[in-house]
């Protein structure tokens, strides 16, 4: 059954995209050099332990890569994590998001979840969500 | 003088210097602009003071396109036309819409913004308007926050919505005192008479429904019967060229415009979603409510290769809830009349009294707008229409008390008209969300690039189908609103628009009216 995605789940989202730039800096860190690996790592689970609620980032994550299952590459993946400036520093992560997402937006580099529009930046964190 | 055809005798002839067909707005605007000239005018109109339905009924034609309103509930067929029930929405084109845009085909007006620019700033005021005042600043004299929108996608924008006019009611006393002026009520145009090489027109023939019949010469004659009878009215003079008058590159009828609009094109999340709505709702300011809006910035309309569009915030609110009722009544009863539908709007207030209390408090109490229950916050958008040649009006088979073949109209839009939607909800959302201001969620028809048209209605807004252009082969009126190769028949009104940009067209009709008047004017000084 696929699941609708609620307005719940969305602010979810959002909430645990923001976790995600606070919290788990150094867990991507120290992820770089294992960028897409398929099972569910050491740093997949201190991530996890980083949200209150990853079901909805999860949600979107998998449709995100769903629709573009080359987002999983480790390439891809590598480029993301690249754009940020300190993965170690929570607040030069939440500034380099914050970036990111108005530089998309600027752009349109937009995508869409069941219709709702996200930043390609807000879609790949929650990509990684299910990635790491 | 205002007088009656009725009362005249069989088969007289009318003479005038120039005669004026249609009394709406752009016809009585003429004739007012002329009160005092050197001129007789006389302005023939099809219907009387009052609604008549046998009159009303000559409207009435058949839709073979997109779904489109009644042809006769589309308009007003007595004096004042359209304006004895329009909304005074009114807004000027911008300097985008007048140009040619490689990627509209179509496109272009042989006139710029300037050239109308002093007509619309009168204009204005006949239409009972604000300060001519559109934009940014408008927003900063309503005290709205205007969000930091990226100025080369999105531009503040504001339609001003002035008080209930009747042009008939507000004008038709000042025709009536004017010694050059006379208006023939009741008087039909069924057929516009060129001489034997439809170069010129000779005279018209009008008649009552009741079969009175006369005719009429002047030096210059003046079409102004609105969007869908101007083409209706060329084509169906067809005792010359059998295709209709002015009509011998089959363009009369053809690219027929309205502005698309999507009540619903997305649905927008919020933190407190009142307040969102609160912040870009009406606001009554300068004489006049103002609604704000956004429109999308040349470069936005450059980059995505796409037509004008506009959108705004608005809610789902029950358009037969109690509020609306309530405000329906007391406007009415604040001009004077009594409601229609007395007892319905009574039982809808009654079932609604929650919100009605609540929003009587809002505009009574805090001079707020009222703003009526909702579920959810929505963008919706209006756009520009693609011209399209096969989007037209033509005559059907069928033919009216008169005896004129009906009317049917052929609606269409194209791939650029969705495209633009969809180019429209897409920068919308990603700039709200850009900012903070809200979430968006698109609704499917826009991201399916081969689905229907779900939600998209006209506005009431008869465009396009004698469009101007100095080429006689791509108009049928030049620019200063002559019909090529007929030295003395003018078209006024929303069908010379070659396109129609995204605002509600009677301010472009009536600057247009007052351009074509004073292009008159100099033959009749003294
Ligand atoms: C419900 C509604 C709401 C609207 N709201 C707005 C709005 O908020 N803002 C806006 O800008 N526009 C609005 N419009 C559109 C606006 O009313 C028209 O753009 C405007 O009235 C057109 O003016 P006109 O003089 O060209 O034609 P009309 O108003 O249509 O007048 C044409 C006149 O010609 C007469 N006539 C027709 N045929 C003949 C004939 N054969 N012989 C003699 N006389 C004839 C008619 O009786 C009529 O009086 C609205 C329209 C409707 C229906």
């Amino acid at each position: 059954m696929t699941m609708k995605l609620t307005r719940r789940l969305l602010l979810a989202a959002g909430v645990a995209a923001l976790l995600a730039a606070l919290k788990p800096g150094r867990l991507l860190a120290r992820h770089r050099s294992r960028a897409g690996g398929a099972a569910r790592t050491p740093t997949g689970d201190r991530l996890a332990a980083a949200f209150t609620d990853l079901d909805a980032p999860r949600e979107v994550g998998r449709r995100y890569l769903r629709a573009d299952p080359l987002e999983a590459s480790p390439e891809r993946v590598q480029a993301f994590l690249d754009e940020f400036s300190d993965l170690g520093s929570p607040e030069a992560l939440r500034q380099d998001l914050a970036r990111l997402r108005d530089r998309d937006f600027r752009v349109q580099d937009i995508v869409f979840i069941d219709g709702w529009v996200l930043a390609r930046s807000e879609a790949r964190l929650c990509a990684l969500t299910v990635l790491l | 003088m205002i007088e009656d055809f009725r009362g005249f005798e069989d088969g007289r002839t009318y003479e005038a210097d120039i005669c004026i067909i249609g009394g709406g707005p752009a016809g009585i605007t003429i004739a007012r602009e002329l009160i005092g000239s050197r001129a007789s005018v006389l302005l023939l109109e099809s219907g009387g003071r009052e609604y008549e339905d046998e009159v009303q009924a000559l409207y009435a034609g058949r839709n073979v396109g997109l779904p489109y309103f009644d042809l006769d509930v589309t308009r007003l067929r007595y004096f004042g036309g359209s304006t004895n029930h329009w909304g005074n929405y009114c807004g000027p084109l911008r300097e985008i819409d007048f140009e040619e845009r490689s990627w509209v085909p179509f496109s272009g007006w042989p006139i710029t913004l300037k050239d109308l620019d002093p007509y619309y700033r009168r204009a204005q005021q006949i239409c009972a308007l604000g300060r001519y005042s559109y934009g940014r600043e408008r927003w900063v004299e309503l005290g709205l926050d205007v969000p930091a929108f990226d100025p080369a996608k999105v531009l503040p924008n504001v339609r001003q919505i002035g008080p209930q006019l009747n042009f008939a009611e507000a004008y038709g006393p000042e025709l009536a005192a004017a010694e050059n002026i006379r208006v023939l009520l009741h008087a039909n145009v069924v057929n516009i008479q060129s001489n034997p090489t439809a170069t010129s027109v000779a005279h018209l023939d009008i008649r009552t429904l009741e079969g009175k019949r006369g005719q009429v010469t002047a030096r210059q004659f003046i079409l102004a019967c609105g969007g869908i009878e101007n083409p209706r009215l060329l084509l169906a003079s067809n005792g010359v060229e059998q295709n209709g008058l002015g009509n011998r590159q089959d363009l009369v009828g053809r690219f027929f415009l309205e502005h698309p609009k999507a009540w619903r094109m997305a649905l927008l999340r919020a933190k407190s979603p009142l307040a969102l709505v609160q912040a870009y709702t009406d606001r009554f300011h300068d004489g006049v409510h103002n609604r704000p809006r956004w429109r999308l910035a040349r470069t936005a309309q450059e980059d995505m290769k796409c037509l004008n569009g506009e959108w705004g915030v608005g809610t789902d609110a029950d358009r037969q809830g109690g509020t609306i009722a309530a405000r329906k009544m007391w406007q009415n009863l604040k001009r004077g009349r009594w409601p229609d539908d007395l007892g319905e709007k009574v039982w809808r207030i009654a079932s609604d009294l929650d919100d009605v209390g609540v929003n009587a408090y809002r505009e009574f109490m805090l001079g707020e707008e009222p703003i009526p229950e909702f579920q959810n916050v929505i963008m919706w958008s209006t756009s520009e229409q693609a011209p399209n040649p096969d989007s037209r009006v033509m005559l059907g088979e069928q033919r009216d008390a008169l005896g004129i073949p009906r009317v049917q109209l052929d609606w269409r839009l194209t791939e650029l008209d969705k495209y633009t939607k969809a180019s429209i909800a897409k920068i919308a959302a990603a700039e709200l969300a850009r900012l903070g201001i809200a979430r968006a969620k698109l609704e499917d028809w826009l991201l399916d690039p081969n689905g229907s048209w779900p939600d998209v209605a006209g506005e009431h807004h008869h465009m396009g189908t004698t469009r101007m252009s100095d080429d006689p082969k791509k108009g049928v009126v030049q620019g200063d609103c002559r019909v090529h190769g007929v030295d003395n028949l003018y078209i006024a009104g929303s069908s010379v628009f070659p396109t129609g940009g995204t605002v509600n067209p009677t301010l472009t009709i009536v600057a247009l009216a007052l351009r074509l008047a004073d292009h008159l004017k100099p033959g009749y000084a003294s």
